[in-house]
């Protein structure tokens, strides 16, 4: 029961990062309606602005997060105005989408490659190692931290999107494009600041994901589980993102501790595609027909 | 006469929106019958439904005395049924030929896989190369009936809009079905064009022996045209029946003419 | 011909045949991948499983090598296709086969986990290779240019209409699937025995990448697009000598650039033939509105 306990705690951490992946990239996919796969290379380049603020800049953790989400957002903007908008203007097959995104992946993740080195690099201790006792099982101040400041984020997301005037347009935008253009919300404008806004998570979870993993060219990969929330709790839903990053984290957990940690992945990605065939809706997706 | 195909109880959700509400209607065999509304009525779904596009929410789709709701698009079309879309789908990198060829395949495949790999050998002639070209013959056949035999090597997306619009006609008989279903075929044309137009479906629907339900704007050529009428709002049935009787019933005026209807008639 | 031009065109061969198939996939019927890699380490690891600890006799390795690819690529097709799921879940859902295989190789007593399989025989010569990339092509091109291409080329233009002209999604998507992982398991048995050993970590998005690049910037809807893609990427990089971390950032820019400015690639639906080289100019310009031309 205590094992248990801890197994699941200890999930949630992990989850708390997936569950922020997962809503940046569920926002673009609401809005875009395709999977931009260069999502991870965003977050990576977010873990190593944040690892350079801390030690080469020295600045408080608080500066070094605040610039690691601000450039994480501008990367964002970038690559939609450089990959995806003249395709989004065309109205590209999703095909032609997938294949720039691929391509923006594959040239970040390398470009850090070939100018910083394949080598890890460790965040300096900002924590420290110490944890605390919560209902009898411990947690990493870290982790601590790092879910309820995810916690937060995501709902000031949510916030921002529900209630404000820019949310709403962005919401009329994600319903139907083509429509709400009409209605005179610039498009471009609406989906320039999507980007943005999951660019800004992408620089939180860069963060976390280099404290808890260190940052690394391929550390991307790990925004495969971002991929995999977003189809639990349903793509293009941001509770849905929340929930089955949660979900995910402690499932992984639950399987390293109680099957193998080998087959941690192999259990996240056929979880994924089973998932996939009996409820390509996820949780709280909605997987509408294509309009004919 | 019989029914070709009917339509009980007929719905449709998508989330939260109620496209199509228990619609029930006969298609009669041998006849052009029209379905009317206003935009967003649910008339393009209605479509969708019977083809397999979509799967109703409820009710059931019967073609030709057999139960095909809610089979995929391509049993049902082999069961007879052959559709153009509203908004064009050509295959736009195909020439028109290879458009109507394209549904050819279906009731003539010429040659099988192994055949297709092994047996078309450069220089020599064989079953697969005689197989192409007598697919060309055909086709052409259809492309002419609809009048474009002379753009048969023109790419799909060089065409222009309305031959574009033949040319999916062309595609759909190709597949010889007995019911055919037109999704606003005069769309961008004026009223001549329209016109003519629908000359060239009587003609074709007489020379092919085929029932045909088409969705159109054009009043005129859906008076010309249809033999029966089935009018939708929002989602619902709003009248059904001659073109004459619809033309005078005050609940379909009322729907095309919003308020200023009361106005008209005072 | 120089022991090292040898190596060059063997290596630029051995792409070009899961390129091959990757263009029957990507270019003909507009499906995206992201696991192809995996397809390409099976056909490497079964037949260097068999002829390593087998001793069985190359050829038949390979042959053996592609279809147990093609038998996984069922595996995964099968449930994925027949749900019919939007393009972009059926990437995802190739991402994670792809994961799932490496993580596999990594842990299976029988492939020797990260370490590998060394010491395999080089047994990838010239004309073995070149003989299997002739086959390869000309059973695509012959796939390519029947009703079978003509059906992928719909569903790939549009699957509704696809679906309406009575053509099986299923049926046509799964075909191309099964032959693309074919030819990547052939292309994988081959550089097994031409580098010698192979570790799972070989079999990563490098792969993947260089592929789809040949493909779209050869032109999607073309074959002899792609293969001259596929043999300038392998030799360029020779030539200059380029590191090749800086040549898959070079990749990655392709993509983006192509997809940007020049989505139908360098031949984009259309062949470059003998036919159409002798006729010259005026057959390609005749091809371009849209007559194939290798019919
Ligand atoms: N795939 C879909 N998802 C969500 N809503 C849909 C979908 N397809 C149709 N609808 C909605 O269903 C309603 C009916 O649409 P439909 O296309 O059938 O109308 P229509 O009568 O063909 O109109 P029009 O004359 O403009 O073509 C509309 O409100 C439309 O927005
Ligand atoms: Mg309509």
């Amino acid at each position: 029961m205590q094992m248990l306990m801890q197994t699941i705690v200890t999930g949630l951490a992990v989850g708390g990062i997936y569950a922020l992946m997962a809503v940046g990239y569920s926002l673009i996919f609401s809005i875009l309606n395709f999977s931009n796969f260069a999502y991870g290379g965003i977050i990576m380049l977010g873990s190593y602005m944040g690892f350079y603020a801390l030690t080469l800049l020295h600045v408080p953790f608080a500066a070094a997060l605040a610039l690691s989400m601000l450039g994480a957002a501008a990367l964002s903007f970038l690559n939609e105005r450089i990959a995806y908008s003249s395709l989004r203007k065309r109205h590209a097959p999703s095909l032609y989408f997938m294949i720039s995104a691929m391509g923006t992946s594959i040239f970040l993740e390398n470009m850090v490659y070939a100018t910083l080195g394949s080598s890890y690099n460790a965040y300096p201790e900002i924590f420290g190692q110490s944890s605390i006792s919560l209902f009898g099982s411990t947690i990493g101040k870290l982790d601590l931290f790092a879910i309820i400041f995810s916690l937060i984020a995501i709902y000031i997301m949510n916030y921002f999107i529900q209630h404000t005037r820019t949310g709403i347009a962005i919401r009329a935008a994600s319903y139907d494009s083509e429509v709400s253009q009409i209605n005179g919300v610039n498009l471009s404008a609406v989906i320039g600041l999507v980007f943005i806004l999951a660019g800004l998570l992408a620089g939180v979870s860069g963060v976390f994901l280099g404290m808890k993993y260190m940052a690394y060219p391929t550390m991307g990969w790990i925004t495969n589980k971002a991929y995999i929330s977003a189809v639990i709790g349903g793509l293009g839903s941001l509770p849905g993102a929340v929930v089955g990053g949660l979900i995910l984290g402690v499932l992984e957990s639950l399987v390293s501790v109680y099957v193998s940690s080998l087959l941690r992945d192999v259990f996240s990605f056929t979880f994924l595609i089973v998932l996939l065939l009996v409820m390509p809706s996820g949780l709280f997706g909605k997987y509408l027909e294509e309009k004919v | 006469m019989t029914a070709a195909m009917e339509i009980k109880n007929l719905s449709k959700n998508f989330g939260g929106i109620v496209a199509v509400e228990d619609l029930t209607f006969d298609i009669k065999k041998g006849e052009i019958m029209g379905i009317i509304g206003p935009n967003g009525a649910g008339k393009t779904t209605v479509f969708n439904l019977i083809t397999g596009v979509y799967k109703p929410t409820a009710g059931t789709v019967i073609f030709e005395g057999k139960d095909i709701t809610g089979q995929a698009p391509d049993a049902i079309v082999r069961k007879g049924i052959a559709r153009t879309f509203q908004n064009i789908r050509l295959f736009k990198h195909l020439s028109a030929l290879d458009n109507v060829i394209t549904a050819l395949d279906l009731n003539y495949p010429m040659y099988n896989l192994a055949e297709a790999i092994a047996l078309n050998l450069p220089f020599i002639p064989g079953k697969v190369k005689r197989g192409e070209k007598s697919l060309q013959e055909k086709a052409m056949f259809f492309l002419e009936m609809v009048g474009i035999g002379d753009k048969a090597n023109i790419r799909a997306d060089a065409l222009p809009y309305g031959l574009q619009r033949k040319l999916e006609i062309a595609r759909a008989l190709a597949l010889e079905p007995t019911l055919l279903l037109l999704d606003e075929p005069a769309a961008g044309m004026n009223p001549e064009e329209s016109m003519d137009l629908a000359r060239l479906i009587k003609q074709i629907q007489i020379k092919l022996n085929l029932t045909v339900f088409l969705i159109e704007h054009h009043m005129d050529l859906v008076m010309e045209l249809c033999d029966h009428l089935f009018v939708v709002n929002f989602g619902r049935e709003l009248a059904e029946g001659s073109p004459a009787e619809i033309q005078a019933n005050p609940a379909v005026l009322k729907a095309y003419l919003g308020e200023g209807y009361k106005h008209a008639q005072s | 011909m120089s022991y090292y031009v040898q190596g060059v065109l063997i290596m630029a061969m051995i792409n070009a045949i899961s390129v091959v198939g990757l263009s029957v996939f990507t270019g003909f019927t507009g499906l995206m991948s992201l696991g192809h890699a995996a397809f390409i380490a099976i056909g490497a690891y079964t037949a260097a499983i068999l002829t390593k600890l087998y001793g069985f006799p190359f050829v038949p390795s390979v042959v053996l090598a592609g279809i147990m690819a093609g038998m996984v690529s069922l595996v995964i097709g099968i449930p994925t296709l027949r749900a019919k799921l939007r393009s972009d879940y059926f990437t995802i859902a190739t991402l994670g086969f792809g994961e799932a295989m490496r993580v596999l190789l990594e842990n299976l007593p029988i492939t020797q986990g990260a370490r590998g399989l060394p010491g395999l025989t080089p047994y990838s010569t010239l004309p073995v290779v070149f003989i299997f990339f002739v086959l390869v092509t000309f059973v695509a091109k012959n796939f390519v240019f029947s009703r079978y291409g003509r059906m992928a080329i719909a569903v790939r233009e549009d699957f509704v209409a696809a679906e309406m002209a009575g053509i099986n999604l299923f049926n046509v998507r799964l075909r191309s699937l099964f032959f693309s992982a074919v030819c990547a398991g052939i292309g994988g048995a081959f550089q097994a025995h031409y580098i010698t050993y192979i570790q799972p970590n070989m079999f990563t998005n490098v792969q993947s990448t260089l592929l789809t690049a040949s493909v779209v910037a050869g032109g999607m809807g073309s074959l002899t697009g792609p293969i001259i893609a596929a043999l300038v990427f392998a030799a360029i990089p020779e030539v200059l000598r380029v590191a090749n971390m800086w040549r898959l950032v070079a990749y990655g820019g392709i993509l983006v650039a192509i997809m940007v400015f020049r989505p139908q690639g360098i031949f984009g639906y259309k062949e470059l033939t003998f036919k159409g080289i002798y006729r010259g100019y005026k057959h390609l310009a005749a091809k371009v509105t849209g007559q194939g031309g290798a019919k």
